[in-house]
């Protein structure tokens, strides 16, 4: 888990570092792409201390979720419905889930 | 040795995460960097232009000013050249100048429907004139027909009237100002042109050094209206 926190760590890092910037035009599919792939990373974590984790689970999720989000981005855009309203709240309500269970775990570890 | 493994991918698959987040935080913040030096551009024009009336209100202070005390003295005297900027004013003179030629001509394509959408109406004159106008043109006409304060453009059946007098496609609309400001003006996403071409509608823009616009030749008749000198002088 602590390794996992420092590969984000370095990339932020190297991601501010260096001068490279989406075309505008993605900015709101990159940000969904992101908060998916949180919430995939912190459920390989959450999953990972409970010895419950399965990479092959866990890199095509990470992977998926986020081309699934971006693509119900971009269907809602050709509809004009708000799709990314729908997953902000189904990706921030599991992040916070699985936030609770990794302290759940932590405290019961301690 | 295996769960060892899956921190390996799952940091590899976290730096992955962390550089697009960076790059994602790089873009957002150039993002509000550049609209906030749109915002200072844009007011810096503002600045700009208020500047630039007042010092042309100040001017027209001073001269109004001198023609009072030419009035307190006794000394006016309406000059031709007055009477020459008020007639330009009315449009009763041929003026030249930059600015932009429009031609409009009825569609040669019909892909069903109404055969009356392929045409060029007189609200499709009124809207390029009133964009021309709005856009800061000094003078502006119609096939010949100069547009002024009192101009109508009407429908009559398959021809448009200007100044109650019969034209008829293909329009070229003469407009003297800002060639590229009125340009701009008919050619901005969702406006006059935009709204035109999908009925195949062939409108052309040509930027001129030099336009010759006419003069407003039909007799404006006052009937029903008196001028208040009186009131004016006061």
């Amino acid at each position: 888990m602590w390794l996992a926190i420092i590969g984000l760590i370095l990339g932020i890092g190297m991601g501010i570092g260096s001068a490279i910037v989406f075309p505008p035009g993605y900015s709101a599919y990159v940000a969904i792409g992101i908060l998916a792939c949180l919430d995939s990373v912190l459920g390989g974590i959450c999953a990972n201390m409970r010895d419950e984790f399965e990479w092959k689970i866990f890199v095509t999720g990470f992977f998926w979720n986020a081309v699934l989000a971006m693509v119900l981005i971009w269907l809602g855009n050709q509809l004009s419905i708000d799709l990314s309203i729908a997953a902000v709240v189904v990706y921030g309500s599991r992040m916070f889930h699985n936030f609770s269970q990794i302290r759940r775990i932590l405290l019961h570890r301690g | 040795m295996k769960k060892h493994h899956y921190s390996i991918a799952l940091t590899m698959i976290c730096l992955l995460l962390g550089i697009i987040i960076g790059v994602q935080y790089n873009t957002v913040k150039k993002q509000r960097i550049s609209t906030e030096n749109q915002r200072l551009s844009e007011l810096t024009l503002a600045l700009k232009q208020a500047q630039e009336e007042r010092d042309a209100l100040k001017q027209k202070n001073e001269t109004l000013e001198s023609t009072i005390k030419e009035y307190q003295e006794g000394t006016y005297h309406s000059s031709d050249q007055e009477l020459e900027q008020l007639r330009s004013f009315a449009g009763l003179t041929v003026v030249t100048g930059s600015g932009v030629c429009v031609t409009l001509n009825d569609s040669s394509t019909n892909n069903g429907g109404d055969r009356n959408a392929y045409l060029v109406h007189a609200e499709d004159l009124l809207s390029v004139v009133n964009e021309l106008n709005a856009a800061g043109a000094e003078a502006v006409s119609i096939n010949g027909q100069r547009y002024v304060g009192k101009s109508a453009i009407s429908c009559a059946g398959s021809i448009v009237m200007v100044n109650g007098m019969r034209v008829a496609a293909p329009f070229e609309i003469l407009a003297v100002g800002d060639a590229d400001v009125l340009q701009s003006a008919l050619k901005f996403p969702g406006g006059v042109v935009d709204s035109l071409s999908p009925w195949g509608i062939e409108i052309t823009i040509h930027k001129e050094t030099a336009v010759t616009v006419p003069a407003y030749t039909q007799t404006a008749l006052f009937k029903d209206l008196a001028i208040n000198i009186a009131e004016e002088e006061e």
